[in-house]
């Protein structure tokens, strides 16, 4: 049996910690603590998810088929122990283009009222 | 890579936090304790080595906060995730359900919530002691003939009888129990939180415990007292018996000769009973089988034939089911989504509705069979306390059957006056296991209606 087609649109608005992990996994694959680095690179230090809002986060989205384990093995970069990754389901990536467009045309509207001046500011965040 | 070796104060934190780890629900705490500890590892390296002790404080008073935080959230969604008990219930009264096993079920259900309730009822009543004293009465024949004529035949006469029941009864006789047994303190400190009753009160309460009968065709009177305590029982059987007659010892002292004041003759003095005559337990339980089938019956039928309707109406409206599609995902900020109105509602509200007039009535009867003779029985706050926890419980009931979040509002306000009850008799002459069948009983319905569920709407996290 196919599996249903979610839309989208069905999932949003997202939360911002969703939003931010979301956003975290999209160059690839990472384990919690390299979500949470990526999170606070992103925001300039201004979002530190603490571990429960990390993993909270992490158990919904995994529910809501977003994002999916990969294997466990460890970071040569901090450890030898073994950590668990996450990466982004299709639906995932899907739900997070249509965000980061919905954010865009947030920032569409703002900027037509002069409240923001440099389009270039936001244009990481939807990636595109 | 070579393990690292970590500062005291970072394996110090990090074991704090394992053990803080408790605060999660089980299985979040089975799945993600370990990847949590570990990030709050690498976290706590990352702070001692920018600023040390200082850098491990400023993360702890991040952590806690999102520890207390996240731990709240994660029980609310664990129980919203938990099938609800009225959803377990539900499952058996779904319309498809045969009506035979849906009266089973519901007939079951309630014989057991009400042969529960009458055997918890009966064994946290007080138990009672009697003890019996017999005393003989009768007229006077004196050797001298009055002047008033005709004297009355020696003899069993029952006018003389019932007279003297009533004499014995009086606030003359009784008046006198109470300073022998100095009943004003030892009833005050058992029923009214250590003050002194008045003699009027104790005067009425001994009255209360107390049951005088006449012995068929002989001129004698049974003087049954009880009391929870057994020897008090039989003190206060004796302490009667005396002054009824020192108090007709007086008045044939006094009394002119021919005043014709009746003789009194100890006959059996009261020994203290060896087994307690109240509650008739067997009785009761007994009792509370019957009404358990009776209520069930008519509850079972009831639903049953609310269950019939609804499949009628529900197979009515739609085709023979497709196969099931699998679910959609769960929306990531909400713990779920769906509202609505169902089936199980109607049931369950009226099912609601039924129990609670039932149990409710049972628990008013109940106070008011032990303590309704008791002197300051907070009737007046009682009864209409009843009657709102009970009217409360119906209404309950019919927002439940409607679909409407209301339910709980009735729930709250129930709450409120249940423990105002419970404040409020504080001091009264209730014994405190029975305070609490109130509150019991509100707990019970908190806890069914406020328990999470997808049926009735609700507001989403």
């Amino acid at each position: 049996m196919a599996p249903t087609q979610t839309d989208p649109e069905d999932l949003l608005p997202l939360t911002p910690a969703v939003f931010h992990v979301l956003l975290a996994l999209v160059d690839g694959e990472r384990h919690g603590y390299a979500i949470m680095q990526e999170v606070a690179e992103h925001t300039e230090g201004r979002m530190r998810m603490g571990p429960g809002t990390l993993y909270g986060t992490v158990k919904r989205l995994l529910e809501a088929r977003l994002i999916e384990e990969s294997d466990e093995r460890p970071d040569p970069h901090l450890d030898d122990e073994r950590r668990r990754y996450y990466r982004l389901t299709a639906l995932g990536q899907r739900v997070v283009k249509a965000e980061a467009i919905r954010y865009a045309e947030t920032a569409e509207v703002a900027r037509g009222k002069r409240l923001l001046g440099r389009p270039a500011k936001l244009a990481h965040a939807g990636g595109h | 890579m070579p393990a690292r070796v970590d500062s005291k104060a970072v394996l110090v934190s990090l074991r704090v936090f394992q053990r803080l780890l408790a605060a999660y629900p089980k299985a979040h705490r089975e799945e993600y304790g370990a990847a949590m500890a570990q990030l709050f590892r690498d976290r706590c390296r990352d702070a001692w080595r920018e600023a040390r002790g200082r850098g491990l404080m400023a993360l702890w008073l991040h952590v806690l906060p999102d520890l207390v935080k996240t731990s709240v959230l994660e029980h609310l969604s664990a129980l919203k995730e938990r099938k609800s008990m009225l959803e377990r219930i539900g499952t058996l009264f779904r319309p498809r359900s045969a009506p035979l096993f849906v009266f089973l079920a519901v007939f079951v259900a309630v014989f057991f919530l009400v042969v529960t309730t009458s055997t918890v009822v009966t064994f946290i009543m007080p138990e009672s002691y009697a003890s019996t004293a017999y005393i003989k009465v009768e007229r006077d024949v004196t050797d001298l003939q009055g002047m008033g004529g005709r004297q009355a035949p020696p003899g069993y006469d029952p006018y003389l009888i019932q007279t003297e029941l009533e004499v014995i009864q009086s606030e003359v006789v009784l008046g006198r129990v109470i300073p022998a047994l100095d009943l004003n303190s030892a009833w005050g400190k058992k029923y009214a939180g250590g003050a002194a009753l008045r003699t009027a009160e104790s005067v009425a309460l001994l009255r209360a415990r107390l049951d005088l009968r006449p012995v068929r065709n002989l001129s004698l009177i049974e003087i049954r007292a009880f009391s929870e305590d057994r020897t008090e029982a039989a003190k206060i059987a004796n302490a009667v018996t005396d002054a009824y007659r020192d108090y007709r010892r007086e008045q044939r002292r006094q009394a002119a000769v021919g005043a014709n004041v009746p003789r009194t003759e100890l006959v059996d003095r009261a020994e203290p009973g060896l087994k307690p005559v109240r509650p008739n337990k067997p009785l009761n339980i007994f009792l509370g089988i019957v009404i358990g089938i009776l209520l069930g019956s008519a509850a079972g039928a009831g639903t049953a034939g609310i269950a019939t309707l609804i499949g009628r109406k529900s197979r009515g409206g739609s085709a023979t089911p497709g196969p099931a599609a699998s679910p959609p995902p769960v929306a990531p900020n909400s713990a779920d989504g769906r509202h609505g109105k169902g089936a199980m509602n109607k049931i369950m509200g009226v099912l609601w509705m039924g129990m609670s007039a039932a149990l409710s009535g049972l628990g008013l009867l109940a106070l008011i069979w032990v303590f309704g003779d008791a002197p300051r029985f907070p009737d007046f706050l009682i009864i209409p306390l009843f009657g709102i926890f009970w009217g409360g419980n119906v209404f309950a009931g019919f927002f439940l059957f409607r679909g409407k979040s209301w339910a709980r509002i009735c729930v709250g306000v129930e709450a409120v006056l249940l423990v105002t009850y419970f404040l409020v008799t504080a001091g009264a002459p209730v014994p405190r296991a029975l305070r609490w069948v109130p509150i019991a009983f509100g707990a019970i319905t908190a806890c069914a209606l406020l328990w999470p569920r997808k049926e009735i709407a609700t507001d989403q996290c």
